[in-house]
């Protein structure tokens, strides 16, 4: 597993109306040092008249109106219609209006990477998707950082030019593939002596604004010293753009999937440049059943598959497939132990109580 | 001689008193338009540039004269302070803390004011309707400002001078 941990949801806590905001910091001092340490939160989901939730590594608790985690749902603090426009509004920056693209897409990007998802009721015009409205639920996905996360893979995608295969890093959704994605850029961007890799120019198609956690023109996001990034522009776009601008070694864009996604990927290729992305799969029979990527398993495309799992927290590499010869990579034999990686400390399987007895003040 | 002279001042006395009075009867109509003119820039910021909020307001202040620029700057500064207040609030303190030496009367403030619930939390075809929405409004009340000063202005000063010869007579 990954060392994947977030620098803790702190950051996030300020996007949240003022009511919420102070529930989560009191369940954030609870859980402190528990199973649910704040530092192994992956989502906050408001749902407009649901219960306050946060989802960990190893499931879910909702948040009492004292702030306490709660397994039951009906002892939770009940999210209002207005904690989700405050949250929002504070979320836009009071700028809505400049963020319509990002709501055809169904989500927007904080500071530092974190993505919120949105569902509302969706305004159609000539039968597209023209905005949402009337947003009801907010689902934020904190942004985390696997510091030596790229290094530990790098070592199944060096050829002997110390050049990276083309790579594709799949998994379903929440396994950790951007996170991995973005500290490989770090990694492929500063060089690993050591494994032979010198620093390469890398271009970043970010359509999401999530691998640099980009916002109004800032990355809050290291992503090494030989790094460009083009950011909010569609991938396939972005591609073309940075091959003809940039002259990158490597380009690396996250979650292809659309037709011209592959069709940028292939001319990239066609191009000598090497190409690292993620895609949503479950394993690779199910992304060779995604017509949209299967041209790029025919040709001379994606070379080292790498498949990431929760079996042992977010970011399991499962398995690292060199695709050209058909051969796995890791693990050698099923499920004999990998290199070692590592979960969050207090998101481990061990049945440990969501507050540790320590958090919780004696009454009176 | 003297008499006069101090009949002179006296009457130039009330004719000055006027000409002030008259001016601030001006005031209004002009600070209206500057009000106006700030939103036009913003209605830019937002249709064409998609400029976040705090910048569009800030660009507004910087293309009109006081008072119109302070309260946009105020707005602005408010939401930069990033305590969580949101544009609503931002805007209503800005309008709360204007000068109280300002031409606008608490009409035209509550045409303003109709904007703190939808600044910058809708799309922007809405955004625009309800700048476009308060821009009319606030051109009406100028042109009624505009007429009300017209009239205002001539009588104002008629009433000065007349003041000032009746009063130079009798004293004089």
């Amino acid at each position: 597993m990954l060392d994947t941990r977030s620098p803790g949801p702190h950051e996030v806590f300020s996007f949240f109306a003022p009511g919420v905001r102070r529930l989560l910091l009191e369940a954030a001092r609870l859980t402190a040092g528990g199973r649910a340490d704040a530092r192994g939160w992956e989502e906050i989901r408001l749902r407009a008249g649901g219960p306050l939730t946060v989802v960990f590594h190893g499931g879910d608790f909702f948040v009492a109106p004292d702030g306490h985690p709660h397994i039951r749902a009906d002892r939770a603090y009940c999210v209002t219609h207005g904690d989700v426009q405050r949250s929002l509004e504070l979320m836009s920056g009071s700028s809505l209006y400049a963020l319509e693209a990002e709501l055809r897409q169904g989500f927007l990007t904080l500071p530092g990477g974190h993505r919120v998802g949105l569902c509302g009721r969706a305004v159609l015009r000539d039968g597209r998707l023209f905005t949402l409205r009337d947003i009801s639920s907010l689902n934020v996905r904190l942004a985390r950082e696997t510091p030596g996360a790229g290094r530990q893979v790098l070592r199944w995608l060096l050829d002997q030019h110390g050049l990276p295969h083309n790579t594709l890093i799949f998994s379903p959704p929440g396994a950790g593939k951007t996170t991995l994605l973005r500290d490989l850029i770090r990694s492929l961007s500063a060089g690993c002596p050591d494994l032979g890799l010198e620093g390469l120019r890398v271009a970043v198609a970010d359509e999401r604004s999530e691998l640099a956690g980009m916002w109004q023109g800032v990355p809050r996001k290291d992503l090494g010293p030989r790094t460009d990034v083009l950011d909010g522009c569609p991938k396939a776009l972005a591609m073309a753009m940075l091959l003809r601008s940039m002259n990158p070694q490597v380009i690396v864009t996250d979650e292809i999937g659309r037709p011209e996604d592959a069709e940028a990927i292939d001319d990239a290729l066609r191009c000598g440049v090497r190409v690292v992305a993620t895609a949503h799969a479950g394993s690779p029979a199910e992304l060779l059943a995604r017509p949209s990527l299967r041209r790029l398993f025919n040709g001379p495309a994606f070379t080292r598959l790498i498949r990431l799992g929760r079996t042992r927290g977010a970011g399991t590499v499962e398995e690292v497939w060199d695709w050209r010869d058909r051969r796995r990579l890791h693990p050698p034999t099923a499920w004999e132990q990998g290199p070692a990686l590592r979960l969050v400390p207090g998101c481990d399987k061990q049945a440990r109580p969501l507050v540790p007895a320590t958090n919780v003040e004696p009454p009176g | 001689m003297l008499r006069a002279l101090a009949a002179a001042l006296v009457v130039g006395g009330a004719a000055y008193v006027g000409h002030v009075l008259a001016r601030d009867l001006r005031r209004r109509p002009e600070e209206l338009q500057a009000l106006q003119t700030a939103l036009r820039v913003l209605v830019t910021e937002i249709d064409y540039g998609a400029v976040p909020l705090p910048e569009a307001l800030e660009r507004a202040a910087a293309c009109v004269r006081a008072p119109a620029d302070k309260l946009f700057a105020r707005a602005a500064a408010a939401l930069r302070r990033g305590d969580g207040a949101g544009a609503g609030a931002a805007w209503l303190e800005a309008l709360q803390t204007t000068d109280p030496h300002t031409a606008w009367t608490r009409g035209d403030l509550e045409i303003l004011s109709s904007l703190a619930p939808v600044l910058g939390v809708s799309h922007r075809e809405d955004q625009l309707r309800h700048l476009q929405l308060c821009l009319e409004r606030l051109s009406a009340a100028e042109a009624e400002a505009g007429a009300a000063a017209g009239r205002g202005v001539r009588l104002v000063r008629y009433l000065s001078v007349l003041a000032g010869l009746a009063l130079a007579l009798l004293a004089v």
